[in-house]
């Protein structure tokens, strides 16, 4: 029995090899044109001339190959992609069903949370990070090309309400551009985590052209033990032990409860 | 009776003598010399004087105020040195290996160690030091990973910090600068960490890296872009931590000239780019921002092979919408009355997947 046992176990090795060897899942969305979004709420939300081109910096350098990975552009991009099951949303099939989430759209932030424009109603034009619960299934990390997603002010009160074992938010305490100089952002961060880059340094360096002005933000959930009364044990945050599936060290969850405080990195 | 009628058809003769005479007159006389007016198929344009468009006196101001050419100007175009594959690995090995121990030292590094992929190289030695090579554009970037974007850095002014990082160029021979060329001091950035409890209480932010920008001037012009640009990461005390060097070197005669054009050419373009972006209902007065302008030689990034450096105007701004939604672009315009080589050129993008037609229980139906 043990003779056949062998073989067996080579071929479902020889089929995980790859998946393992590729390591994490991506998803990756991005909104291009706001035309539906303008005519049905009489916004003024201009072209994202360059969406796509960051995205499939992304995804050529990411897609595992794995069934999980998925890729939507314009219209086929969904708030309920986000939001949490439990609120009606798609979360646990898609944006938390994944290692990796990127998207590229129009964002803000209003004080405790973050807003992200769509052209297609399903069901609301906007994202509100209100109605999401990220890290509960899978997702790691989020990247958020859009602008103003996590000004100072408001870091604890948006990601105390969604973190739920995310460990980080890619995203931007001011405007980002949208231009033929920034359109190699979503390559120069997918290569920074292929190369073995901290996800937080991943983001910083590859979004930064250091002509235009990026306002890069990385925001991480920490626990109370690298806290030590303020004397922070840096080495040993989640902001700087974090590597891409495969490419380092990756910390454990952090459960919403077990957040003590959020460690935020930015460039100005 | 017959006597009237007689008398009327003399008369209806005489006139049609008339006539005929006129008439034959006409044809000998000379064409008029004025143009015909053409026929009016549609109903005319009211041309009317109408007040300046606020929007584009916005964009003309700011680029009046800011650095510009002067319409006509003639001003040289500069070939670059090409960038041949091999020669850029092994000047960039070169380089890296000259400058580590700098940097934090640790194992040189050598051709095999590095990994490629299409015209990137990249390697780790044991210190945790990474040197990327772009081979298309030349791009070198070397940094200890252990302090560049964390541990801790002294605040330095900037004029403590740009004299490190011209020193550091200087003594490493970062760069090859031309009689007509200046290294510059272009800005000066900061990484920063911070941390926000569950109290709410913030720390105070600590200072990571001070990011010296070293910036390029070429015959008394700027170099524009993100290329020409010498980045250099500072850290602890003020040691260097870190550089990019996105340098195309140029050669040293112009090889050919160009008229630019006014800062009415380039307001025209910046209007062209914002009605791509916001079709006819351009944004108000209000929410378009102006950042920063510029005048000067476009240098692309470092995927891209160039061969000239062209003058270009450069207008970033950022467009705030009604809701507070924003975002910022830059508008890269040629000055040249014509183009030696495209500035630059989009890879072809666009192959996303189609969402699955059977959509998960509980969703509603796409439109």
């Amino acid at each position: 029995m043990k003779v056949h046992r062998l073989p067996v176990l080579i071929c479902v090795l020889c089929l995980l090899l790859p998946a393992l060897a590729q390591g994490a899942d991506v998803g990756v969305e991005g909104v291009k044109s706001f035309s539906n979004h303008n005519a049905a709420l009489g916004e003024h939300l201009g072209t994202l001339s360059y969406t796509f081109n960051i995205c499939n910096g992304v995804w050529n350098k990411l897609n595992s190959g794995t069934s999980l990975n998925f890729y939507f552009g314009r219209t086929d991009c969904w708030e309920v992609d986000l939001r949490d099951v439990a609120q009606g949303g798609l979360d646990s099939s898609l944006a938390d069903n994944v290692d990796l989430f990127f998207l590229c759209t129009h964002g803000n932030n209003t004080g405790d949370r973050i807003y992200l424009a769509y052209d297609a109603a399903q069901t609301d034009w906007h994202s509100d990070s209100r109605r999401w619960k990220l890290g509960d299934r899978d997702l790691e990390w989020l990247a958020l090309y859009a602008c103003r997603t996590l000004p100072f002010p408001a870091i604890w009160d948006t990601c105390i309400r969604f973190f739920y074992g995310l460990h980080m938010v890619l995203g931007s305490h001011d405007s980002l551009y949208d231009s033929w100089t920034t359109e190699e952002c979503g390559r120069d961060f997918a290569q920074n985590l292929r190369d073995g880059d901290l996800v937080s340094d991943a983001w910083l360096d590859g979004i930064s052209d250091w002509w235009c002005d990026q306002n890069a933000l990385v925001a991480s959930a920490e626990r109370y033990e690298t806290y030590r009364s303020g004397d922070f044990d840096w080495p040993r945050t989640v902001m700087e032990r974090d590597h891409y599936h495969g490419r380092g060290t990756v910390c454990g969850d952090t459960p919403n409860s077990q957040i003590y405080w959020f460690s935020y990195r930015w460039i100005d | 009776m017959k006597k009237l009628v007689f008398l009327g058809a003399v008369a209806l003769l005489c006139l049609l003598v008339a006539a005929a005479l006129a008439s034959a007159a006409q044809v000998v006389r000379q064409a008029p010399t004025a143009a015909r007016p053409p026929v009016i198929t549609r109903p005319p344009v009211i041309q009317v004087t109408q007040a300046p468009d606020p929007l584009r006196a916005k964009i003309k101001e700011a680029l009046t105020k800011g650095p510009h050419f002067a319409d006509g100007e003639v001003l040289p175009v500069y070939k670059l040195q090409a960038v041949l594959p091999d020669k850029a690995r092994d000047q960039a090995l070169e380089l890296a290996n000259r400058t580590l121990a700098g940097l934090g030292g640790g194992k040189s590094f050598a051709a095999a160690d590095l990994a490629a992929d299409d015209d990137y190289l990249a390697a780790r030695n044991d210190r945790n030091l990474k040197l990327q090579v772009y081979t298309r554009s030349g791009f070198v970037s070397l940094a200890n990973q252990e302090r560049v974007f964390r541990g801790k850095c002294a605040p330095l002014s900037n004029a403590q910090a740009a004299d490190i990082a011209r020193k550091f160029a200087a003594d490493g021979r970062l760069v090859s600068l031309l009689a007509n060329e200046k290294l510059t001091l272009a800005e000066v950035k900061h990484v920063h960490t911070q941390a926000v409890d569950k109290t709410g209480r913030r720390s105070e932010a600590l200072l990571n890296n001070v990011v010296v920008i070293m910036g390029r001037e070429l015959g008394g012009r700027p170099v524009i872009g993100p290329g020409g640009r010498l980045v250099i990461f500072l850290s602890g005390a003020g040691e260097v931590a870190g550089f990019q060097r996105n340098w195309r070197e140029v050669e040293a005669a112009p090889v050919d000239s160009v008229k630019v054009r006014g800062i009415d050419f380039a307001a025209d373009q910046v209007m062209k780019d914002l009605a791509q972006l916001y079709g006819r209902r351009l944004p108000s007065v209000q929410a378009l921002q102006i950042r920063r302008v510029e005048a000067g030689y476009f240098a692309d990034g470092k995927h891209q092979a160039q061969r000239f450096l062209q003058p270009a105007y450069a207008v970033h701004f950022e467009v705030k919408s009604e809701k507070l939604l924003q975002v910022a672009h830059v508008s890269i315009i040629p000055a040249g009355d014509r183009l030696l080589e495209p500035l630059h050129v989009s890879p072809p993008v666009v192959k996303t997947m189609a969402r699955p037609a059977a959509a998960p229980a509980g969703v509603p139906d796409r439109d």
